[in-house]
C-alpha cells in the first residue's frame, strides 16, 4: 500500500475512530496483563499465599458488635456477612436520621425568623466545611465521656442501661413471639400504604382529603404497640445484670454505633439541609401564591404543592448523599466499629495477609451496594417524576 | 435596591423595638423559636469562649504552664512548627514558604482579568509551578534533598490537595469528554472508569493505594508511599470532577457544536477553543466544591501513617510530655480545616453569582 | 590440578581473602547492593512506641528496634545514621516489607508460625522475649487475666494480641468484649478515654504505651502473661546473604554482651584482646565481614556506634529508661534469662 493511499485512509473519520477505539482497548488490555503478571509473579517470589480458601478458615476475631449468628469460631466468610451487616445497618438509619434532620434544618433556613435561619445556616457552614474524621472522632470521644462507667450506669426501668460500654437492653431468649409480632406490623404497615394510595386518588379524583395520618397513627403506632407489648410479655427474657466489669446477657449498642450514627446523621443532614433548601427555592412563587389563592394553609401549601415539586429536584443529590452515607460508613473503621473495612480490611487482611483479594472482595461489596441504592433511588425518581403530556 | 429608595422617597424607619417584634416575635410560635435559637446559642458560645478564651492558657513553654483549666494554647505554640511542616528541617522550611507564596501569586495570576490569552497561559502557568514547587519541596538539584517522609502537618495537607487536583482537573476533562463521546468504547471505559472510583469509599482507595499499589508493580519498583496516596486521590477526585465537568458541557447550548461544525473545525478544536471554556465557566462552582471535598478528604492519609495536619496532630498526642491536649489539637486542627474549606466555599458561590450576573 | 597449583591457589586465596572479598565465591545479595547503591538502610519501624521506635519532635527516632536497625546501618555502611524508617501501622508492616519498601523489618513483631508461612517472611532471630499481658485502672481491682469477666478490652486490630487474647479467654470460658482499633494510638486513647477496662500487649510494650496515659500512676500492668512472644527482625524471602547478615548482627550484639564487649571498650578490645572470639568478632582475626561481603569491621562499627544489646537494652527500654524494665527473660543465658547467641566460630 503506497504512503499516500494510507494517510488517506487515515482521514477517513470511520477508520480513525475505529483506530482510536481499538488502540484504547489493547492499552487497557496490555495493563491488565502487565498488572496480573506482576502481581503473581511477586506473589510467588514471596511466597505467599493465593486464592479464595481462607475465606473457609476459622476466623478466630471476637467482633464487640454482631447481628448474625457469627462467633469466633465461624470462619472468615461469616466475618465478612458481618461487617457487611453492619454497614448496610448504619447505613440504613444513618440515612433516615439525616434525611430528617437534614429537612428540618432545611426548612429552617428559609425561616422569617433570622435567628432561626441564621442558626441553621452557620449550623451548614460549619458541618459542610469540617473533615468527616473530625466529626467521628468528635462524637465517638464525645460520647464515652459524657457517659457514666459501668458501675455508675443509668438504669432504665432496671432492664436496660446506658454507660460508656453501650446501651445494653434486654433480648427475648427466644424469637417466635416477636417474629409473628414483626408479620402483624409488616402488615399493618402495607395496609397503611394502601389506603394512602387509595387516599390520593380519591382526592386527585374528588378533592375529598381523607385522614390518612389517623389510620397512620393507629397502623404505625397502635398496632406495633399491641403486638409487641403482647410478644414481650408471652416470651422470656435475658435480662442483663451487672456481673464482673460489665453488664452480662441482653444485647449491647456499642458506642461506636451511636458515635458513628450520630457522626454521619449531623454531617449529612448539613448537606441534605442545602438540596432541601435549594430544592424549596427551586419552586416558583407562583405555586406558592396558587396554592394560598386556592385557600390552603401554609403546611398544607409547603406539603402538598411546594414539597412535591422540590421532590424532583431533590432526588438526584438526595441519591449521592446516600450513596455517600454508604461511603463514609467506612470511617467506622478511625473509631472500631465493625462495619466492612474495619473487620475485612483491617482484621482479616492482617490475619490472613491477602491483600489482594481482600480488597478486591470489599471494593466489589462497596460498588454492588452502592448499584442497587442508585437503582432504588432511579426507580423512585421515576415514580415521582413529572409527567409531562 | 427597594421601591421606596428607587422612587426617591425615604423608608419610614421603624423603631428598633418595633422592628424586633415584628422579626422575632410577630406570633406565640415565633416568639418560642427565637427564644429557644437564643438559649442554644448562648448554650454552645458560653462555654466556648470560656474555654477557648477566658480559662485559656498563652504563655509558657511547658505543660506545667497550663494552669487555668481551659485550653492549653501554649501545646499548640510549642508544637507550630511541626502542625505547619511536620519533620521538614527547620533550616530548609523557607522553601515551603517560598512555594507558597508562588502558589498564592499563581493564583492570583490566574484570576487577573488582564491576563493574555488566559486558555494558554493558565495551564502552562500552573503546569510550571508544580514543577518549581515539586523541586522546592523535595530538593535535588542544587537543593538538599528533604524526603517526603519528612513532610508533614499543613504543608503535606495542602500539598497534596493542590497536586491531586492539578491532576485531577485534566484527567477529569478527558473524563467527562469521553462519558460525552460518540465513541462507545471510549464512551464505555471513560463511564466505567467514573462509576468504579464514584462508587467506592476513599478508604479503601487509600488502602488500595498503599497496601496493594506495592505488589502489583513490577519487582524492584519503590514508588513513594506519598505519591501513591496522591494517586489514589487524584483517581477518586479526577472522577467526581468528570462528572462535575459533565454537568457544564451539557449546559452549553448544541447550537455551538453545530456552529462549530460548521465552521469546518474538527473535534479537537471545537472542543478546545468554542466548547470547554464555555463548559469550564459553567462548572467552576462545581469543580471547586469538589476540590473542597478533596481537601477534606485529605485527612484520610493519616489512616495510613502519612502525617498531615490531623495526622501530625493525632501523632502529637502520643507525647509523653504532653499527654491531654486531644481538645486543643483537634481544636486547631480543626479551625485551620474549616477556614480553608469555608474560604473556598466562599469564593465558590462568589464565582457562581459573579457567572449569574454576567450572562 | 597438581598439588603446587593447588597450593599456590590458596596461599593467592588467603593474600586475597584478608583485603577483598571478591575471592570467596559469594551469593548475590541484591538488597546489599541496593542498600550500598542507595547509601542507607530502608528499617520498617513501629508507629510510635515509646522504648522501642518513637519519634521525638524533631523526627529523630529512638528505641531497641529502632537501635537494631542502626547497628545493621553501622555493619553494613560503616555510619549508624545512615538509616531511613518508615513508621509503620500493624497492617501495613508486611506489604511494606513483601513490596521491598523496606529492606528490614525491626517493630517489635511476633514471630508465628502462620506469619512465616504464608506472608513470604523470615524471623532472624530474637531481640526481645515479650509476654502478653493486660493494664487495668488499679481502682477496679483486677490483678490477674481471669479478672477481666465481661470486661470491654481495646486491642490494635490485626496484632497477635487480638487473636491471643480471644483464644485465651474462649478456652477459660470467660466473656470479655474485645475492641479493635485500626492503631494502636487509637486503642490505647479509647482505653485512657473510659472506653475500655483494660488495653492488652506485651508487658514492655504496656509499659511503653503506659507513658502515654493522662494519669500514669493510676494504671496497672498485670504481671501473669497469657502467652510468649518473641519478637525479633523480619526479612522477606529470598536473598540468603541478607538474611544472614541480618541475623549475625542480632547475635554479634547479643555475643558482645557475653564477652564482655562495649561501645566504651571496643577501641581496646580490638587492639588487645587475646579471647579469639572477640578477635574474630571485631575484625582483627579472620575475615568473618568478608564472608558476608561486608567490612571486615562490621561489627566493630555497630559495637563501637550503637552498642552491644545490654547498652542498647537499658538506654531503650531498660533501668536507665523511663520504662524501667527488669532484664527478665531478656537476660543473656548464662545470668537467669534465655537471650542467646550462636558462637562466632
Amino acid at each position: 500500500m503506497p504512503a499516500g493511499e494510507l494517510t488517506r485512509y487515515f482521514y477517513d473519520k470511520r477508520v480513525r475512530e475505529i483506530f482510536w477505539q481499538v488502540a484504547l482497548l489493547a492499552g487497557l488490555a496490555g495493563t491488565i496483563v502487565v498488572v496480573v503478571r506482576n502481581a503473581s509473579q511477586n506473589m510467588v517470589n514471596a511466597g505467599m499465599a493465593s486464592g479464595f480458601d481462607f475465606l473457609w478458615r476459622t476466623s478466630g476475631i471476637d467482633v464487640p458488635f454482631v447481628l448474625t449468628n457469627y462467633t469466633p469460631d465461624s470462619n472468615i466468610l461469616a466475618l465478612l456477612w458481618v461487617g457487611v451487616a453492619n454497614t448496610l445497618v448504619i447505613t440504613f438509619v444513618a440515612a433516615i436520621a439525616a434525611t430528617l434532620l437534614g429537612f428540618v434544618i432545611g426548612v429552617a433556613r428559609l425561616s422569617a425568623n433570622k435567628l432561626l435561619s441564621g442558626l441553621a445556616g452557620a449550623y451548614i457552614e460549619f458541618v459542610r466545611n469540617i473533615p468527616l474524621l473530625f466529626f467521628v472522632l468528635f462524637w465517638y470521644f464525645g460520647v464515652i465521656a459524657a457517659l457514666p462507667g459501668p458501675r455508675q450506669s443509668i438504669g432504665l426501668f432496671a432492664v436496660a442501661f446506658l454507660n460508656n460500654r453501650g446501651l445494653t437492653i434486654p433480648v427475648p431468649t427466644d424469637g417466635t413471639a416477636f417474629r409473628i409480632a414483626a408479620l402483624v406490623v409488616l402488615v399493618g404497615f402495607i395496609a397503611q400504604a394502601a389506603i394512602a394510595i387509595w387516599a390520593k386518588r380519591r382526592r386527585d379524583a374528588t378533592g375529598a382529603i381523607f385522614p390518612v395520618w389517623a389510620t397512620g397513627l393507629a397502623l404505625f403506632l397502635g398496632v406495633p404497640a399491641v403486638a409487641f407489648g403482647i410478644a414481650s410479655v408471652v416470651s422470656a427474657w435475658d435480662v442483663p445484670a451487672l456481673r464482673g466489669f460489665n453488664f452480662r446477657g441482653g444485647f449491647v449498642l456499642v458506642p461506636e454505633f451511636v458515635a458513628l450514627f450520630a457522626a454521619l446523621a449531623t454531617y449529612t443532614a448539613g448537606f441534605i439541609a442545602e438540596i432541601v433548601r435549594g430544592g424549596i427555592q427551586s419552586v416558583v412563587k407562583g405555586q406558592w401564591e396558587a396554592a394560598y389563592a386556592l385557600g390552603l394553609r401554609p403546611n398544607r401549601a409547603l406539603s402538598l404543592v411546594v414539597i412535591p415539586q422540590a421532590m424532583r429536584v431533590m432526588i438526584p443529590p438526595l441519591t449521592s448523599q446516600y450513596l455517600n452515607v454508604l461511603k463514609n460508613s467506612s470511617f467506622g473503621a478511625a473509631i472500631a466499629f465493625p462495619e466492612l473495612v474495619s473487620v475485612f480490611v483491617g482484621s482479616a487482611l492482617t490475619n490472613t495477609g491477602q491483600a489482594i483479594e481482600i480488597i478486591a472482595i470489599t471494593l466489589a461489596i462497596y460498588l454492588a451496594l452502592g448499584l442497587a441504592v442508585s437503582a432504588f433511588m432511579n426507580w423512585y425518581n421515576a415514580r415521582t417524576r413529572l409527567v409531562t403530556r | 435596591m427597594t421601591a421606596a429608595s428607587t422612587l426617591g422617597v425615604r423608608p419610614v424607619r421603624a423603631s428598633l423595638l418595633r422592628r424586633l417584634k415584628a422579626d422575632y416575635f410577630s406570633t406565640p410560635l415565633n416568639a418560642v423559636v427565637s427564644v429557644l435559637c437564643l438559649a442554644a446559642i448562648v448554650a454552645i458560645l458560653v462555654p466556648l469562649v470560656r474555654w477557648s478564651v477566658i480559662n485559656a492558657d498563652f504563655a509558657g513553654t511547658t505543660r506545667a504552664d497550663c494552669t487555668s483549666g481551659g485550653a492549653c494554647w501554649v501545646f499548640v505554640k510549642a508544637r507550630f512548627g511541626q502542625f505547619m511542616y511536620g519533620f521538614y528541617p527547620p533550616s530548609e522550611r523557607w522553601r515551603v514558604n517560598l512555594a507558597a507564596c508562588l502558589m498564592i501569586g499563581a493564583t492570583a495570576l490566574s484570576f487577573w482579568p488582564g491576563l493574555p490569552r488566559r486558555a494558554l497561559a493558565v495551564p502552562v502557568l500552573w503546569a510550571g509551578l508544580l514543577v518549581v514547587a515539586a523541586w522546592l519541596l523535595a530538593g535535588g538539584a542544587g537543593l538538599p534533598r528533604v524526603e517526603t517522609r519528612q513532610w508533614g502537618g499543613l504543608m503535606l495537607t495542602v500539598f497534596l490537595s493542590v497536586y491531586a487536583g492539578a491532576l485531577a482537573v485534566p484527567l477529569g476533562i478527558l473524563l467527562a469528554l469521553g462519558r460525552q463521546s460518540e465513541l462507545p468504547v471510549i464512551r464505555l471505559v471513560a463511564t466505567i472508569f467514573i462509576e468504579f472510583w464514584r462508587g467506592v469509599p476513599i478508604i479503601t482507595v487509600i488502602f488500595l493505594a498503599s497496601l496493594l499499589l506495592p505488589l502489583v508493580m513490577p519487582a524492584g519498583w519503590d514508588i513513594d508511599r506519598l505519591i501513591r496516596a496522591l494517586v489514589g486521590l487524584a483517581f477518586v477526585i479526577a472522577a467526581y470532577m468528570a462528572e462535575a465537568v459533565r454537568g457544564g458541557l451539557q449546559a452549553v447550548p448544541k447550537g455551538q457544536w453545530e456552529a462549530a461544525s460548521a465552521q469546518g473545525l474538527g473535534y479537537w478544536q471545537t472542543t478546545g477553543l468554542i466548547v470547554l471554556p464555555q463548559a469550564l465557566r459553567i462548572s467552576m462552582p462545581a469543580m471547586t466544591n469538589e476540590f473542597i471535598a478533596l481537601v477534606k478528604n485529605t485527612s484520610l492519609v493519616s489512616i495510613v501513617s502519612i502525617f498531615d495536619l490531623l495526622g501530625i496532630a493525632q501523632a502529637s498526642l502520643a507525647d509523653p510530655a504532653w499527654v491531654g491536649m486531644n481538645m486543643e489539637a483537634y481544636a486547631f486542627a480543626g479551625t485551620v480545616y474549616w477556614l480553608i474549606c469555608f474560604g473556598l466555599s466562599r469564593w465558590s458561590r462568589h464565582l457562581e453569582t459573579s457567572r449569574k450576573t454576567t450572562h | 590440578m597438581t598439588i603446587f597449583t593447588r597450593g599456590a591457589l590458596g596461599v593467592a586465596l588467603l593474600a586475597f581473602g584478608a583485603g577483598a572479598a571478591t575471592a570467596q565465591q559469594l551469593a548475590p545479595s541484591p538488597t546489599l547492593d541496593a542498600i550500598r547503591a542507595r547509601g542507607h538502610l530502608e528499617c520498617g519501624v513501629h508507629l510510635g512506641l515509646p522504648g522501642f521506635s518513637f519519634a521525638n519532635d524533631k523526627g529523630e527516632w529512638t528505641g531497641l528496634d529502632v537501635d537494631f536497625c542502626r547497628a545493621v546501618a553501622a555493619a553494613v555502611l560503616g555510619d549508624a545514621n545512615k538509616v531511613r524508617y518508615t513508621p509503620t501501622s500493624v497492617q501495613q508492616r508486611w506489604p511494606v516489607l513483601q513490596s521491598g519498601q523496606v529492606d528490614l523489618l525491626s517493630r517489635n513483631t511476633t514471630i508465628t508460625f502462620t506469619r512465616n508461612a504464608t506472608l513470604g517472611v523470615n524471623f532472624q532471630g530474637i531481640n526481645f522475649y515479650e509476654g502478653q499481658t493486660f493494664i487495668v485502672r488499679t481502682a477496679s481491682g483486677a490483678k490477674k487475666p481471669t479478672d477481666l469477666e465481661n470486661a470491654s478490652i481495646c486491642v490494635a486490630a490485626g496484632s497477635t494480641e487480638e487473636r491471643m487474647a480471644a483464644d485465651y479467654f474462649r478456652e477459660r470460658n470467660i466473656k470479655v468484649s474485645i475492641i479493635n482499633f485500626q492503631k494502636n494510638d487509637d486503642a490505647i486513647a479509647a482505653y485512657d478515654a473510659g472506653r475500655c477496662d483494660s488495653y492488652t500487649a506485651g508487658i514492655g510494650a504496656l509499659a511503653g504505651q503506659r507513658i502515654k496515659l493522662k494519669t500514669p500512676g493510676e494504671h496497672t500492668i498485670m504481671t501473669e502473661t497469657i502467652s510468649n512472644d518473641p519478637q525479633g527482625p523480619v526479612t522477606r524471602w529470598g536473598d540468603e546473604r541478607w538474611q544472614a547478615v541480618v541475623r549475625w548482627v542480632l547475635n554479634g550484639m547479643i555475643a558482645a554482651e557475653y564477652l564482655g564487649v562495649t561501645s566504651k571498650n571496643v577501641d581496646d578490645m580490638r587492639a588487645n584482646s587475646k579471647n579469639a572470639e572477640i578477635r574474630r568478632l571485631l575484625g582483627a582475626d579472620g575475615n568473618f565481614g568478608a564472608m558476608l561481603g561486608l567490612p571486615n569491621d562490621w561489627m566493630f562499627n555497630a559495637i563501637k556506634q550503637v552498642g552491644n544489646y545490654a547498652e542498647s537494652f537499658e538506654r531503650t527500654v531498660g533501668k536507665g529508661s523511663p520504662l524501667g524494665l527488669e532484664r527478665g527473660q531478656n537476660a543473656l543465658w548464662t545470668r537467669g534469662g534465655i537471650l542467646f547467641t550462636s558462637p562466632f566460630q
